[in-house]
């Protein structure tokens, strides 16, 4: 054994640190060597003499100033009330077992992370509002406002859909589904899944009317909407439904099949019909479903044209008839407000001469299938792209006017589209500036109709009301004198 | 109660001070402590005084502190390890003072439970005065020898030597491996036996006789 680690085991003999197999070794080492003896009582002497020092004892005056210096400081514990709870068996099993359990919580937490994050990561979108005609509302579960609905909003859960006299709106998921209601109505937006596989969706109409068309991608989604009286659970199909006074409900079909559930019931038993296709069943107060009728051919084609128009948008035309375009854009520019943006999706026009080169034909293309989808940033996007691209060219005042038209009639940026609208105007060519110069007053008597329509809504019998309703007056004269010309 | 509150362990007091807001657990706990504390600054600074005062530093601290602490499973190493920090500082602080040697005015002895400055102790008993200056005489003289060393070997010392706590506790209280309070200990009792005039084979009687 050499010299250090004799000295190590005789001071851990020494401190009461030495474990039996060393205590062994040391008792038989002190008995063989002189040196070791030596040693141990060396390393001893020092225990000795600090040994017989004295305990300093607590001065009298020590509790008096400690309790006068502990009193003039604020009390430590943390302000919250949450945080300074009682005594709990815990508190005293904590300490033993705190970094254990704080590795386990740790793990815990990030496993339960993963769980929750995997959904999300995965998950599909949310349905966007599409086509607004006239005046809708939302009533945002965020933001807890109603707020003006404009196409491209997304829908939540908690969200409220409601549209006023001649108006109506589109709503639509991704792929799976697309819903127009119609005016008067009222949408409440009560669960959306938003997985890739499935989009089940449960919307409660509370009054008025939806025509409803379900899409490719809708297999395996449940639709239900819920009326005052009843439900109707959908799994791919064309329908519409009505509620009117009192919840009554009007179900017509007319692809596959709806079944339609009554919320009225007795000894528990649900009531429940199957609408086939061309057929249409009733709820009133207190009853099970009307036995389904069969629609009149009349009723069913009229229904078929309603559905057959939802959703489905028409590609961007394009055109090398310069009269028809002109006629066109007028026709869009000069449309009265509640239309315009319908008449903006189902004539969107554009012109492509014989010179226009294939890659903004095909650039062309790709912003007339985004507008499609609903995807109208995205087109405006690309529209910007090409103008970019290709300056100078012949084409570019139709592009701007389209864009134009855009940014004023779907995305309500009337100063961005008077910014185009301003620059096709003063670019000189006599086939399209006019129709700028037009578009730009149409906007601003817009404008200044939206104007005048807010002092009437803020003060309805005054000085400023008597004025505004003098201006509305003009305004609407010289528009109708406008459209004459 | 206060029965009840005594026979709790110094974690569960902690608790109770921490989650209770209870002063009562914390007055216990400084009761527990305040003597080990003055001791262990006291030999290590060698001044009563400062070693008093720093105690209540201490002891303030642990009162700031105690509520926002997450781990209370070893309050009496935390309690030690503020005061080693306490202790740390005031070496600092030190640092630019010259060696302070211990005198008689700093020491207390206790009669009839009460302490009183050994001057007045000598002056009032019966026992011999040289023999109680004597033994205070190398009291001084170990307290000296201890001060010549430097604060790591002496915080070891007192800590393993004089209060009597094990390597791992007293590895904790100074943050150090359990291998180096073995080592700095074996080198802190050399260097205290050379401060002595301690020699290798000299016996125990023959250095108190000298």
């Amino acid at each position: 054994m050499n010299k250090r680690k004799q000295t190590i085991l005789l001071q851990r003999l020494l401190d009461g640190e030495a474990s039996a197999k060393e205590r062994v070794e040391t008792d038989h080492l002190l008995e063989d060597s002189d040196r070791a003896r030596r040693e141990f009582d060396y390393l001893r002497q020092s225990d000795t003499q600090l040994g017989r020092l004295g305990h300093f004892p607590v001065s009298s005056t020590y509790d008096r100033t400690f309790r006068e210096k502990l009193e003039a400081i604020p009390a430590p514990w943390p302000e919250k009330e949450e945080e300074a709870k009682g005594l709990t068996w815990l508190d005293f099993m904590l300490p033993l077992t705190v970094a254990r359990i704080g590795r386990v919580a740790a793990m815990l937490i990030l496993l339960a992370g993963a769980v929750i994050a995997l959904p999300f990561l995965t998950r599909g979108t949310l349905p966007r509002i599409g086509t607004v005609t006239g005046t809708a509302h939302i009533y945002s579960a965020r933001e807890a406002d109603w707020i003006k609905a404009s196409a491209g909003m997304t829908v939540r859960a908690g969200d409220i859909l409601r549209t006023s006299g001649a108006s109506s709106l589109e709503l639509a998921s991704a792929t799976r589904y697309v819903l127009k209601i119609s005016g008067n109505s009222e949408l409440v937006v009560r669960r959306v899944v938003r997985s890739r596989r499935t989009g089940d969706t449960t919307l409660a109409l509370k009054t008025g009317s939806m025509a409803t068309r379900t899409m490719d991608g809708f297999e395996g989604s449940v639709l239900s909407i819920d009326t005052p009286l009843g439900r109707s659970i959908v799994r791919g199909t064309a329908f519409k439904l009505e509620v009117g006074p009192e919840g009554m409900t009007n179900l017509s079909v007319a692809e596959d099949l709806v079944v339609l559930i009554s919320f009225y019931r007795q000894k528990d038993t649900p009531a429940t019909v199957q609408v086939n296709e061309g057929w249409t069943s009733a709820l009133h107060q207190e009853s099970y479903p009307e036995k389904p009728r069969r629609m009149t051919a009349g009723q069913l084609k009229v229904l078929i044209e309603e559905l057959d128009d939802l959703g489905r948008r028409p590609e961007l035309i394009a055109t090398d008839d310069q009269g028809a375009l002109r006629e066109q854009f007028l026709t869009l520019i000069l449309s009265d407000t509640p239309n315009r943006v319908d008449e903006l999706l189902k004539k969107p026009v554009l012109f492509v001469g014989p010179s226009t080169p294939p890659e903004v034909k095909d650039l062309l293309v790709q912003a007339g299938e985004l507008v499609r989808k609903g995807d109208y940033t995205g087109s405006v996007r690309l529209l910007r792209r090409i103008l970019d691209k290709y300056p100078d060219r012949h084409y570019n005042s139709t592009l701007e006017l389209l864009l134009g038209s855009y940014y004023y009639g779907l995305l309500d940026l009337p100063k961005q589209a008077l910014a185009i609208f301003d620059r096709v105007a003063r670019s000189g060519d006599p086939r399209w500036s006019s129709l700028a110069r037009i578009a730009i007053a149409r906007i601003h008597e817009r404008m200044a109709e939206e104007s005048y329509r807010k002092v009437l809504d803020m003060d309805q019998a005054g000085v400023d009301a008597v004025k505004a309703n003098e201006r509305l007056d003009t305004l609407s004269k010289s528009t109708k004198s406008g459209k004459n010309n | 109660m206060k029965n009840d509150i005594n026979s709790l362990s110094d974690e569960a007091l902690a608790a109770q001070f921490k989650f209770g807001r209870d002063v009562e657990a914390f007055n216990v706990l400084h009761n527990r402590y305040r003597g080990r504390i003055l001791n262990y600054l006291c030999r290590g600074l060698g001044n009563y005084q400062r070693a008093e005062e720093l105690t209540q530093e201490v002891f303030i601290k642990v009162y700031r502190s105690l509520p926002r602490i997450r781990r209370i499973d070893n309050i009496r190493a935390w309690i030690y390890a503020v005061a080693h920090n306490c202790l740390r500082m005031e070496y600092r602080k030190m640092k630019r003072q010259p060696i302070r040697v211990v005198s008689l005015n700093s020491l207390f002895v206790k009669n009839d439970g009460e302490e009183i400055n050994i001057h007045d102790f000598i002056a009032n008993h019966k026992r011999d005065p040289n023999r109680i200056f004597r033994q205070k005489n190398l009291e001084v003289k170990i307290q000296n020898a201890l001060m010549r060393l430097s604060p790591e070997l002496r915080e070891v010392l007192i800590l393993c030597v004089i209060q009597g706590e094990s390597y791992l506790e007293a590895a904790r209280t100074l943050n150090i491996p359990r291998g180096t309070v073995s080592t700095r200990l074996i080198r802190a009792r050399n260097k205290f036996n050379q401060a002595l005039g301690i020699k290798p084979g000299q016996s125990i009687n023959e250095f108190v006789n000298e």
